[in-house]
């Protein structure tokens, strides 16, 4: 019962990432071809209704066995690389010095390849990669810390580090390359902000 | 009604079969290594404090901001020291699953554990980590320590005890493997794993720093970006029709019911076609992408696919003995 994709809350659609747009639009384009789902405000609104009708039969249906989950801490859904994003992000520390700053830390950037075995290691990946752009994992602010103050430790000339997460465009062969690079969830942080808040 | 009793007796019957724990008890080694594996590199890489501590205290863990605090942090907190004996308890139990110590009570230990450090640390949990606390909770209850344990040791003065156990345990490990393909072809909700999006997944999780072990940038080009392609279209085929390998097992339960299409998949063991590719799947997702013990620790529940008899008859072939009769018994044959 665990395992029946039932839907879960909508996310109303000024908040919709623009990948899930992408989607309705080209299941309408699909779909409009049969004349049977009408315009594409029509069609958006009979998903939902029907969205939202499954994830009720869901909640009801999956009640009883909800409790072995809770205690288990699992699901048996299992979204494998269920959507695989086309604009990925990387990782990338900078340390300061003299005024410049320099790059240590890029993964799967041979040349800076700072920390890169602890950076990579999947529950560490789970500190970073999962955070929204706009509301960054409270972990994400302790996880800066601590990067901070080994990098402090393994270049006592740096000045300051900064941490950030660096999302690209990755274009299908058919598709035009953007190079544009943009810089999410950048934190600077000094020698004494490096300390972890309770140890200060 | 003659009907249903007969089909309740069959039921009755096939979930109460017995066999020799070997396959059961491989299943516990390799996954226990994955486990002893993932808890040794953690502290390999200093990071025992990070990813088992309260902020408060030196790690990561924002557990103690919230209200629905894990019973382990209730009774001895969050500090380094508590972090360090969670981390430990881990192990400990981890590595009396792999020897086979008091079996059910190490599975009962390690998945206890496991959801205390999850609630500490929910963000580093994976799929993977959710997959094994499942097997442990069969573990907990089938008798995965019957044989290659310390148990059987202590039991019988020998480390091997082919006295034959309840088969259930290896049918329920089938069962989760069976789903959780399935769930994982069903859920492929991205267009790119379609025609629509051009078969172009794999490409793009390639491409993806985080979870990529190397640079395929020139994955972009031809004839890679094909290869890209078709294990995509492969990857969907394989997950979304894994619920055959169990119409499989049932026409090699009940080859008398095989039509036949059922006698032709019998004939040429056509389950091996989705062990075989699902090995392949594994061992290089194991190379190409940064997953952690994921492909390992899928592939350690692979011996549930044969029944203990066919591990005794390989090992028999391969030390040069003479193995054990085929056995006759219906629902031995296979799952």
């Amino acid at each position: 019962m665990q395992a029946i994709p039932f839907p879960r809350k909508p996310i109303p659609a000024g908040e919709r990432s623009e990948w899930r747009e992408k989607d309705v639009d080209l299941w309408y384009g699909w779909l409009s071809a049969t004349g049977l789902v009408g315009s594409r405000a029509a069609f958006q609104e009979k998903v939902v209704d029907g969205y939202l009708l499954l994830r009720d039969v869901g909640d009801w249906a999956q009640a009883p066995v909800r409790p072995y989950f809770r205690a288990t801490r699992t699901t048996q859904q299992w979204g494998l690389f269920a959507v695989v994003t086309e604009k990925p992000e990387r990782l990338v520390v900078d340390i300061e010095i003299d005024g410049e700053w320099r790059r240590i830390a890029a993964r799967l950037k041979p040349e800076h390849p700072w920390e890169d075995e602890r950076f990579k290691y999947r529950r560490v990946r789970g500190t970073w990669d999962t955070i929204k752009p706009d509301q960054p994992a409270p972990l994400y602010e302790a996880f800066c810390r601590w990067t901070a103050r080994r990098a402090f430790d393994d270049y006592p000339e740096a000045l300051r580090v900064r941490v950030r997460r660096e999302r690209f465009s990755v274009a299908a062969p058919w598709e035009e390359v953007d190079p544009t690079i943009v810089a999410n969830d950048e934190r600077i942080l000094e020698r004494g902000e490096a300390t972890l808040w309770a140890l200060r | 009604m003659i009907r249903l009793r007969r089909l309740w007796a069959e039921v009755v019957h096939f979930w109460g079969e017995t066999e020799a724990g070997t396959s059961m008890a491989l299943v516990r080694i390799l996954l226990a290594l994955n486990v002893v594996y993932d808890m040794l590199h953690i502290w390999r890489l200093d990071l025992v404090v990070p990813l088992f501590v309260a902020e408060e205290h030196g790690g990561w863990s924002y557990v103690l901001t919230r209200t629905d605090l894990p019973m382990w942090v209730e009774w001895f907190g969050a500090s380094e020291a508590s972090g360090a004996a969670l981390h430990a308890g881990m192990t400990l139990s981890a590595v009396a699953l792999l020897v086979g110590f008091r079996t059910r009570m190490a599975a009962a230990c390690l998945l206890f554990l496991w959801v205390q450090w999850t609630g500490i640390l929910p963000t580093g949990d994976r799929g993977i980590d959710q997959l094994i606390r499942h097997i442990l909770v069969i573990m907990m209850f089938g008798d995965f320590g019957r044989t290659l344990s310390v148990d059987a040791l202590a039991r019988t003065g020998r480390f091997t005890d082919l006295t034959k156990v309840p088969v259930w345990p290896r049918r329920l490990v089938l069962g989760q493997m069976v789903l959780m393909y399935t769930s994982a072809g069903i859920l492929k909700t991205g267009l790119t794993w379609w025609p629509m999006g051009g078969f172009a997944a794999l490409y793009f999780a390639l491409q993806d720093p985080s979870v990529s072990a190397f640079d395929f940038a020139w994955t972009r080009d031809q004839p890679w970006f094909f290869v890209t392609q078709l294990g995509t279209a492969m990857t969907v085929v394989y997950q979304c029709s894994y619920p055959l390998v169990l119409l499989l097992f049932w026409w090699r339960r009940y080859p008398e019911r095989a039509g036949r299409i059922g006698r032709w998949a019998n004939r040429y063991r056509l389950e091996w076609f989705w062990l075989i590719v699902g090995a392949w799947f594994h061992v290089n997702l194991g190379i190409v992408m940064n997953l952690g013990i994921f492909p390992w620790a899928m592939l350690a529940l692979y011996p549930a696919w044969f029944r203990s008899e066919e591990w005794h008859r390989w090992g028999a072939r391969w030390l040069g003995l003479s193995g054990p009769e085929e056995e006759t018994e219906k629902g031995s044959v296979t799952a």
